[in-house]
């Protein structure tokens, strides 16, 4: 167990992968009691200006707006406790918007503060959202296409045929080449350092629950991002020395946004029951199990190929 | 100053950030440097303010090269052939797989180059808005530049192999087969371990350009061994067919593979002996019927890795010009 008072996790995540949301039902889940496994707050920070509307609006079932890139809120701080080891412990998380890491890709650097940050980072969230694509769809050469199928899904907004596209940029990148590209990034800035630990979020992992069970998006997290991000996955794998990773589908959110799904996410009595959290085999709503896992509370991670 | 890749933001002309940053602390300034003249050193970054900027992720320079080259043993791979005979296709397909997870031999493990690749594949996807899959050609100033791959084969603790790998301008290839000068200018031809040669099997389909192609490909390889020298028995060459399903469509499939291996056997005999291996292959990166030929092209490939690299090109050159660092390379 860390007992330093200034441990600092970094949430990191492209535009939209859920890092809000998460930090937002985390802190909530540190308010629940019951499982003496679990982390509580030990206390709170003396500053819960952002924080604290956004978790009433994830009580009221809300769906929570992006974090501007121009207000940066200050780190949250979070005091824990885990009661069945008697140890606390204090870590920063700040809320960065997905929209710098965009900027860092495409700058090509890292900012003064996140280096700093990174440098004493004890260990990342890096977020994936279920529903975005990680890579661009590959086109059918148009003698491949069925052109009778075609007549009747009808077209959409495909290009005519004369179309050459337009040029490419940096910001077109695929998501997954992006992230990979920070991670390789954060291992030069992080050289000399030891591996760092990365809890690889796949959020709004309702959604994989309860769409059609098909063979190519895997129904366990870790097969998931090996077959939906394998890029990601193949990196991450091949330098264990220097990450140190485990994959936990999540939903904080724990639904929707339809009328049905807000009245069903707080008609709970526990609104930290709609939380999900799946980590191999294991399943429950126990946000804290992946900082538990950054924290070393979890000396046995379930198997992710079960 | 340096621009802002923030709208509306005027730092450049005014001095005044948008969002009230110290100077140098901005997390949205982009460099100034020209493209492609930033020397990056063996670590790949460089310090700027208290923060730190990173590598382009577009093709290596030759200087960039050179630093990975002193680094760490590196296989480098030179494709060459006519315009349009498929080699950024090629070298776009083998990004797709790994990026696909459809490589079974290798496991990505890294690339200094990941935005190059993603710029080769871009307008074969349906994001780019073409009306059907395209390869952009390669420019003059792209020689000598190249991408970049980290790959662990799937075996557990196998170690992590480098590759970097040229595709030469079409409109370069043909000086170079005129003119032994060109050739003895292309750095990359001077340190290739590997010479990958592309015939384009739509021109092998048609009678009238089909003895044109091959004759450049063999006074090419001619120009490699009197430019390599003595050097030229470390050079392995995978002489491919390329666009292959242009003759496996073709009515007269027959007669252009009979052409083929004839081809592939007066090669073998004028060029056999001289190479450390030569040999053969046929592709369809993005054929316009049929599936890829990706186990052909990750053979290749693992051709490409699999053979041990040889540390003592650099050794000679660094014992006949010690002050020149990998003067193998053609650096100054």
């Amino acid at each position: 167990m860390n007992d330093s008072t200034n441990s600092e996790f970094l949430l990191v995540g492209l535009s939209g992968s859920g890092k809000t949301n998460f930090l937002v039902a985390l802190d909530v889940a540190l308010s629940a009691s019951g499982d003496d496994e679990r982390l509580v707050h030990s206390d709170l920070a003396s500053d819960r200006s952002y924080l604290q509307p956004l978790r009433e609006k994830w009580l009221r079932g809300e769906e929570l707006l992006r974090t501007s890139r121009k207000d940066v809120p200050p780190p949250h701080h979070l005091m824990v406790q885990h009661a069945s080891s008697g140890t606390s412990a204090a870590f920063y998380l700040p809320d960065l918007a997905g929209e710098s890491f965009d900027q860092y890709f495409e700058t090509r650097s890292f900012s003064p503060d996140f280096l700093a940050r990174l440098r004493k980072a004890e260990g990342v969230f890096l977020f994936v959202h279920c529903s975005q694509s990680a890579d661009h769809e590959i086109l059918t050469h148009p003698s491949l296409i069925d052109s009778v199928a075609m007549d009747e899904v009808g077209t959409g907004g495909s290009p005519p045929a004369s179309s050459a596209g337009k040029d490419w940029e940096l910001s077109d990148s695929a998501r997954q080449s992006k992230l990979v590209d920070l991670l390789q990034f954060v291992n030069e800035a992080r050289a000399g350092l030891r591996a760092l630990k990365v809890a690889v979020i796949v959020s709004a992992w309702d959604r994989i629950e309860s769409g059609p069970n098909l063979p190519e998006i895997p129904r366990q997290p870790g097969p998931f991002v090996r077959a939906c991000w394998p890029l990601l996955d193949q990196y991450l794998v091949s330098h264990p020395d220097r990450f140190d990773f485990h994959v936990f589908g999540v939903s904080a959110r724990g639904g929707g946004s339809s009328p049905e799904d807000i009245a069903r996410i707080t008609g709970l009595d526990n609104p930290c029951e709609r939380i999900i959290v799946v980590d191999g085999a294991h399943r429950s709503n126990d946000l804290t199990r992946p900082v538990r896992w950054l924290l070393g509370l979890l000396p046995s991670v379930a198997n992710q190929d079960v | 100053m340096s621009n802002c890749s923030q709208t509306g933001c005027k730092v450049a002309e005014t001095g005044i950030c948008l969002e009230n940053h110290k100077a140098g602390e901005c997390p949205h300034l982009m460099s100034d440097a020209p493209e492609g003249a930033a020397a990056i050193p063996a670590d790949h970054t460089t310090a700027s303010g208290q923060g730190l900027t990173f590598y382009s992720g577009e093709k290596l320079t030759p200087a960039e090269v050179s630093a990975l080259l002193r680094a760490r043993p590196t296989q480098v791979a030179l494709c060459v052939g006519s315009q349009s005979s498929g080699k950024t296709t090629f070298l776009a397909r083998i990004g797709e797989m790994f990026r696909d997870g459809s490589f079974k031999r290798f496991r990505f493990a890294g690339s200094l180059s990941l935005c190059a690749f993603e710029r080769a594949t871009w307008r074969a996807t349906i994001a780019s808005g073409a009306a059907r899959p395209d390869t952009l050609r390669t420019r003059l100033k792209e020689n000598d530049h190249f991408l970049h791959l980290s790959v662990c084969p799937l075996d557990p603790g196998g170690p992590i192999l480098d590759l970097v790998i040229s595709d030469l301008a079409g409109e370069t290839f043909s000086a170079a087969v005129g003119s032994l000068d060109v050739c003895t200018e292309l750095s990359s031809l001077l340190r290739a371990d590997h010479l990958v040669a592309f015939l384009d099997c739509e021109k092998l389909a048609d009678r009238a350009l089909r003895h044109t192609e091959c004759d450049n490909i063999k006074t090419f390889l001619a120009r490699v061994g009197t430019v390599r020298k003595q050097d030229v028995g470390g050079l392995h060459v995978q002489v491919i067919f390329s666009r292959y399903d242009c003759l496996a469509a073709g009515e007269g499939k027959k007669d252009a593979e009979h052409f083929c291996k004839a081809f592939e056997a007066d090669l073998r005999a004028a060029f056999g002996h001289k190479f450390a291996s030569l040999s053969f292959h046929r592709i369809a990166a993005r054929p316009e019927t049929g599936e890829p030929t990706n186990e052909a092209i990750q053979h290749i490939v693992a051709l490409w890795l699999e053979i041990p690299v040889p540390v003592y090109v650099a050794k000679k050159h660094r014992a006949l010009s010690p002050e020149r660092d990998f003067s193998g390379f053609g650096l100054p």
